[in-house]
């Protein structure tokens, strides 16, 4: 795959992604030949049911696995071909992660946990485009506090300013607001959805909440390791009818 | 139901089980190991003093009112023999010598010294009476004359000896030649049974002249005949009424019984030792123990929760813990006895290569297992039963709380119940000082510990951490203080280093993440760096030497082959391991100190700022002492300090900031749960602070020799002897006359010691005492006279030091009686006051005193004073004209003398610590557990940030980095604690043992430094599994 347009326009994306766990009777398709890209600048939504392989897809993509076949892209570069150390370095420097729970370490405050991966990086921080995203994030005056003194929905938030600070190519979110009640879970997809907007970040986020959906630009749905359908600017209503389709 | 979950819980964790058992198993080995070979050594000179005295009927000997009688016996005539054989009935009468100190010199002119057994000298029995003897014709014949002598055949195969030349052999009536003319066993018809001890023989005649000294026999023993009419307790009763009252008759059985105690003491104190080893490495075995238990049960809290949510009563998970301590300490009980029998083997084969250990089989008496059983499951269960009760008060709702945690609990203040309790516990340790007593101490000073912890808590609560260590420390306080017996003020300083101990350990939580947070730093960066290079290159050059072994070894089985050759090959493939161990340690220390994720050119810079910086600082420090000590001329150095700290704090802002979360995630990673890093550093705390308190204390005795001798000892010569041990490190006085007929020697001084010398009639008791030339040694010792009356030296003169004369109101020119073991009184007349007691000990009598006493005493030490004119090396010339005659001795001027026992302290700290080391390596497997668990307890926190990009390399140094922080952290504390006790040891212990104090800082340096790269050691295992952690599984699990 060439084509410096695909590169400007996809930060990621799969060809034929294959993953198979066990063999023979126990064999079990994850990832049944996914065909996928995911525009720059837009926030997708991945939704299926439970075993679709929605999970996998991200994982695969984010380098936290590895293909049985086929290839996973991250901008231009081919995941298959990176060492773990190179894979290591990839995520820290080129994606970030939101999970559903257990996001920050909690030895490290606020703040510490957003700069871990500039950190780790051993380079400084951008300050101009970190005050941004902690003024956005809303919670300038929480940054010294540890993990354990901010509400679910704070740590949420100072997960996904952690994922924005190092401007990755992309950010992959796995049921961001799966842990969260409804109020907190829609102040973090709205600032999810600003970071797209107004910062032009590039968000993946695997969900199977209908409302959670309708915050994206665009939903794929995954059945039985295969991309089955998609729709954009979609709304709740459609992405649960989509759901109920699927499940029938 | 809760015994299958404890069968589960060990099948699950396979690993984190047989982690848990080590450190018990490593105890009951050494305690198992201790017992076998003590046994061994029972039996083995159980036999032997049956060997000795089974032959003998009747034995007579002088009757010894007190002392140690192969010491201070007095010699039997000639007469007493005759009066034997006057008896009716008596037959087989055998005079018999036995003196320590005839030692043989070989062929090549070795002395075959007996370590640590001695040389003796004996008498070969007559014909007529050989059937009682001990003694048993191997090869040759029994000597007979004045110029030959036997030799025992272990002595024979040690030494180059051949039957029929003419030897050396250094006799306590001085050295001679005689001619080897036969070999023998001792106590056995085909066996030697001397248990490394050598042995001379001569006639009867020529041994009472060189082994004696003409002064007479040492026993004599006899038979009844068979044939007479009396019976043998009738003749027995014919010959005690004949003897004169200062000589006693005893049966043979006396004799054995009387050998075996003394086997037994000797064994029973040798026991003693080992088992204070085997203590101490228990108690660091339970602080293991206990801290895995607590963190256990902090992991399985949710669990725990569950189960008491589904209806488990709380008793019931205490069951289920203490079922699982249970089970860990059978299986240690069962593997750790296993081990402990090879490891007594090993123990007894080492002991027997230096000739001194048990011989046959292996001993396992049932008082073994019973320890076994008692140090395995108990030490386990006592420490499992804290945690496990703990356990009980997890509320069902732990389990529906991510982040609940095992809490302490805190009684409801009770004054005063509080009050009273620590009262009482004070009135305790008051009545324990006032009784005195080291087991009063002991006891009684454990209840109010008890007591003192328990009434301070309620009290106070939110203090009572710091209710035991206050406790600990005002005991050491009093141990300083109070005036009491040695022993018992020892056990006093015993007692309050336990209490602090345990009081340190409930303090120390507070201090973790400070110390963490100052130390997790630079310094230990530093540290780690340094120490890691010097460790790297050791490694390496052991590496390079370990192969050429191989080769070396591999090259001569192709030439030779043999036994041996295989030996080699497989030991030097052995040593490759080991070898590559030690690089890898060195190397992970190295990539540790990486941590700050400095490159290579930021750590030299760093480490040149730190040193700068460090400059700065002692030259504000010394600026600062010299304002107090008003020191004016050097203030300047305080803005100079400041300057240059001021430039290194300037220059630094150039060093790159970044990167330092891995250290400070290793660092609050120690201080996040301070109590699992004090508890995980206790046990090397303890450890080390026993290395250290036996660093100082044997530094402080080398210090105090080395001031006695400087002070002291103003004689030009120092003569002393390589042969025995304690009282039996005696040579003949015939050097010392030999010595002073010599050109050039102006005068010579002989020093002869007893333990029980005499009685004071006064107060009846057993003193010990030296002897010298009183006029001759004002030149050659000074013990720092507080009086003196020169003209009142005389034969019944005496030197006394001045406690003895302030306790019973002596002064010069007061007289008192003293009684020897002979039953003989004489009056002495005090003619001097000292001070030092370091040479003479409390008292000093006139040497001619004692040659009347002890006609058989030899010398301890000589001294000699040289004319001036003559130089060092030809006065050792000169010296040595004699002394080449007695290969054992040691001709040495005062600063070789000095170096020499320098050299034996070290030897023997060596040993101390060799011991102590199985201690610190439970220590270190408890730092090592405790991070394998930690890291286990935070397997989704570390996938998380391998997730978000730490590498595998950065999680390697994170974790090592830890092991470094909490090994340190332990060093810290345990150093500080030892130095502590050490220092109130030194002060306590009267100054005629250790009078100065030295401070070993080197020493206990090192201590640090190698409790940090031991931390590193013990963290690659755990750190490795940290590193290979899969992101996924790691962050799915919860």
């Amino acid at each position: 795959m060439n084509n410096q347009s695909d590169a400007v326009a996809t930060a990621a994306h799969a060809v034929a992604a294959t993953k198979v766990y066990g063999t023979g009777d126990t064999e079990v398709r994850a990832l049944d030949g996914i065909d996928a890209s995911f525009a720059r600048s837009k926030f997708t939504a991945i939704m299926g049911p439970s075993g679709s392989g929605k999970s996998t897809l991200m994982h695969c993509l984010a380098g936290l696995d590895t293909l049985s076949g086929g290839q996973v892209f991250i901008g231009d570069t081919d995941l298959s071909t990176l060492t773990e150390r190179q894979l290591t370095l990839l995520r820290r420097d080129k994606v970030g992660f939101v999970f559903q729970a257990f996001n920050l370490v909690p030895t490290l405050t606020a703040l510490e946990n957003i700069t871990l991966p500039t950190d780790l990086a051993g380079v400084a921080p951008d300050q101009a485009w970190l005050d941004e995203v902690i003024t956005t994030v809303g919670m300038a005056d929480r940054m010294t506090h540890l993990p354990s003194e901010l509400s679910g929905g704070q740590q949420q938030r100072v997960a996904v300013s952690r994922a924005l600070a190092s401007r990755p190519e992309i950010i992959f979110a796995d049921e961001p607001t799966g842990n969260l009640d409804s109020t907190s879970g829609n102040e973090i997809l709205e600032f999810m959805r600003a970071a797209v907007d107004k910062h032009k970040q590039t968000i993946v986020m695997v969900t199977h909440d209908p409302v959670a959906a309708s915050f994206a630009d665009r939903v794929i749905f995954l059945a039985d390791g295969k991309v089955v359908d998609e729709l954009f600017d979609p709304t709740a209503e459609q992405v649960l009818d989509e759901m109920k389709k699927l499940h029938s | 139901m809760i015994f299958k979950l404890i069968r589960r819980n060990i099948i699950g964790k396979p690993f984190r089980f047989l982690l848990t058992c080590s450190a018990v198993t490593l105890g009951v080995m050494f305690t198992v190991g201790v017992f076998v070979l003590t046994d061994g050594l029972r039996a083995t000179f159980g036999s032997l003093a049956e060997d000795i005295g089974g032959n003998t009927e009747y034995l007579v000997r002088s009757r010894v009112a007190f002392g140690e009688r192969d010491l201070v016996g007095a010699p039997l005539g000639e007469e007493v023999v005759d009066l034997l054989n006057q008896v009716d009935g008596v037959v087989g009468v055998q005079p018999q010598i036995i003196k320590f100190g005839s030692i043989p010199v070989d062929a090549d002119n070795n002395p075959q010294t007996a370590t640590p057994a001695p040389n003796f000298g004996i008498n070969w029995p007559s014909e007529s009476t050989q059937a009682l003897s001990q003694l048993y014709l191997q090869q040759g014949r029994p000597p007979q004359g004045t110029n030959e002598f036997a030799l025992d055949a272990d002595a024979f195969a040690a030494g180059n000896f051949v039957l029929g030349d003419t030897y050396s052999v250094i006799n306590p009536a001085g050295p001679g030649e005689f001619m080897l003319v036969g070999t023998f066993f001792f106590a056995s018809p085909n066996d030697n049974a001397l248990v490394g001890a050598k042995l001379v023989a001569f006639d009867t005649a020529t041994a009472l002249v060189v082994v004696n000294r003409g002064t007479g026999y040492d026993t004599i023993s006899f038979e009844t005949s068979p044939t007479s009419t009396a019976s043998s307790e009738n003749i027995a009763a014919t010959v005690e009424a004949v003897l004169p009252a200062e000589i006693e008759l005893i049966t043979g059985e006396t004799l054995v019984a009387e050998q075996s105690a003394e086997f037994n003491d000797f064994i029973g104190d040798f026991q003693t030792f080992l088992l204070v080893f085997a203590f101490v490495i228990l108690a660091v075995s339970a602080f293991v123990i206990f801290n895995v238990f607590t963190i256990l049960i902090g992991q399985r809290i949710r669990e725990l929760g569950l189960l008491r949510a589904i209806g488990a009563s709380g008793s019931q998970v205490t069951a289920a813990l203490l079922g699982e301590a249970l089970l860990v300490g059978v299986f240690a009980t069962v593997v750790g006895t296993g081990f402990g029998v090879v490891f007594g083997w090993g123990l007894s084969w080492l002991l027997n290569q230096l000739n001194f250990g048990p011989s046959g089989t292996l001993v396992v008496s049932s008082t073994t297992y019973i320890w076994a059983v008692a140090v395995g499951i108990g030490v386990t269960l006592a420490s499992a039963i804290f945690p496990a009760l703990r356990a009980r008060r997890i509320s069902p709702m732990a389990a529906l709380r991510e982040d609940a945690r095992l809490s302490a609990h805190i009684p409801r203040a009770r004054v005063s119940l509080g009050g009273a309790l620590v009262l009482v516990s004070w009135i305790f340790v008051f009545v324990a000082l006032l009784r005195g007593g080291w087991q009063n101490i002991i006891l009684f000073g454990v209840v109010a510990a008890v007591g003192n912890a328990i009434g301070f808590r309620r009290l106070v609560p939110s203090l009572g951490r710091y209710g035991t260590l206050g406790f600990g420390l005002i005991l050491l306080i009093c141990a300083l203080l109070v005036n009491l017996d040695t022993t018992d003020v020892l056990a006093l300083v015993g007692l309050s280093a336990i209490t602090i101990f345990l009081g340190v350990n409930s303090v120390s939580p507070l201090l973790a993440r400070p110390f963490s947070n100052f130390f997790g730093r630079w310094p230990l960066g530093i540290l780690l760096g340094l120490s890691g290079v010097v460790i790297t290159v050791a490694g390496g050059v052991a590496v390079l030497g370990a192969l050429f072994l191989v080769v070396w070894s591999v090259i001569s089985l192709i030439t030779t082959f043999s036994g041996t050759a295989i030996v080699q090959v497989i030991g030097s493939l052995a040593l490759i391991p080991l070898a590559l161990l030690i690089l890898l340690v060195g190397v992970r220390g190295v990539d540790a100190a990486f941590i700050m994720g400095w490159k290579f050119r930021w750590v030299v810079a760093g480490t040149a700022l730190f040193l700068i910086g460090a400059v700065g600082v002692v030259l504000v420090l010394s600026g600062v002492v010299a304002i107090i000590t008003t020191d004016w001329g050097s203030v300047l150095l305080v803005p100079i300090g400041l300057a240059i700290l001021g430039i290194t704090a300037w220059i630094r802002r150039w060093l790159p900031k970044t990167l330092k979360s891995n250290a400070r995630m290793a660092r609050e990673n120690a201080g996040r749960n301070p109590k699992r890093t004090a508890s995980a550093a206790a046990a090397l705390m303890i450890g080390l602070a026993l290395v250290s308190t036996a660093s100082v204390v044997a530094a402080s005795f080398k210090a105090t020799i080395a001031d006695v001798l400087r002070q002291s000892v103003t004689s030009d010569w120092f003569i002393s002897t390589n042969a025995g041990d304690g009282p039996t490190a005696t040579f003949s006085p015939v050097l010392a006359s030999d010595l002073r007929l010599l050109d050039g020697v102006e005068t010579v001084v002989s020093y002869r010691f007893a333990d029980e010398a005499y009685r004071t009639v006064f107060d009846d008791a057993v003193r010990d005492s030296s002897a010298t030339n009183m006029v001759a040694a004002l030149d050659h010792i000074d013990p720092d006279f507080v009086a003196l009356d020169e003209s009142m030296i005389s034969r019944n003169s005496v030197w006394i030091h001045q406690d003895m004369a302030r306790d019973n109101n002596f002064a010069l020119g007061s007289t008192f009686d003293i009684e020897f073991p002979d039953a003989s009184v004489e009056q002495v007349t005090v003619a001097g006051l000292y001070r030092d007691s370091s040479i003479y000990g409390n008292r000093v009598i006139s040497i001619e005193m004692w040659v009347d006493k002890f006609p058989n005493g030899q010398d301890q030490f000589i001294s000699v004073n040289m004319v001036d004119s003559l130089a060092q090396e030809d006065a050792r010339v000169v010296l040595q004209t004699v002394t080449n005659g007695y290969p054992t001795l040691n001709l040495e001027t005062q600063s070789e003398f000095q170096a020499r026992q320098s050299n034996q302290i070290d030897q023997f700290l060596i040993v101390i610590n060799v011991l102590l080391g199985v201690a610190i390596a439970i220590a270190l497997l408890g730092i090592a557990i405790t991070l394998a668990l930690s890291i286990f307890e935070r397997t989704r926190e570390l996938g998380l940030v391998r997730a978000v990009g730490m590498t595998t390399q950065q999680m390697l140094r994170m974790v090592l980095f830890e092991g470094a922080i909490i090994a340190v952290f332990g060093g810290v504390l345990g150093i500080l604690l030892g130095t502590t006790f050490g220092v109130a040891t030194v002060t306590v212990v009267p100054d005629a043992f250790i009078g100065a104090l030295d401070i070993p800082v080197n020493s206990l340096l090192n201590y640090l430094v190698a409790a940090a790269i031991a931390g590193i050691a013990a963290a690659i295992v755990p750190a490795r599994r940290a590193a290979r952690l899969n992101v996924l599984d790691a962050i799915a699990q919860g």
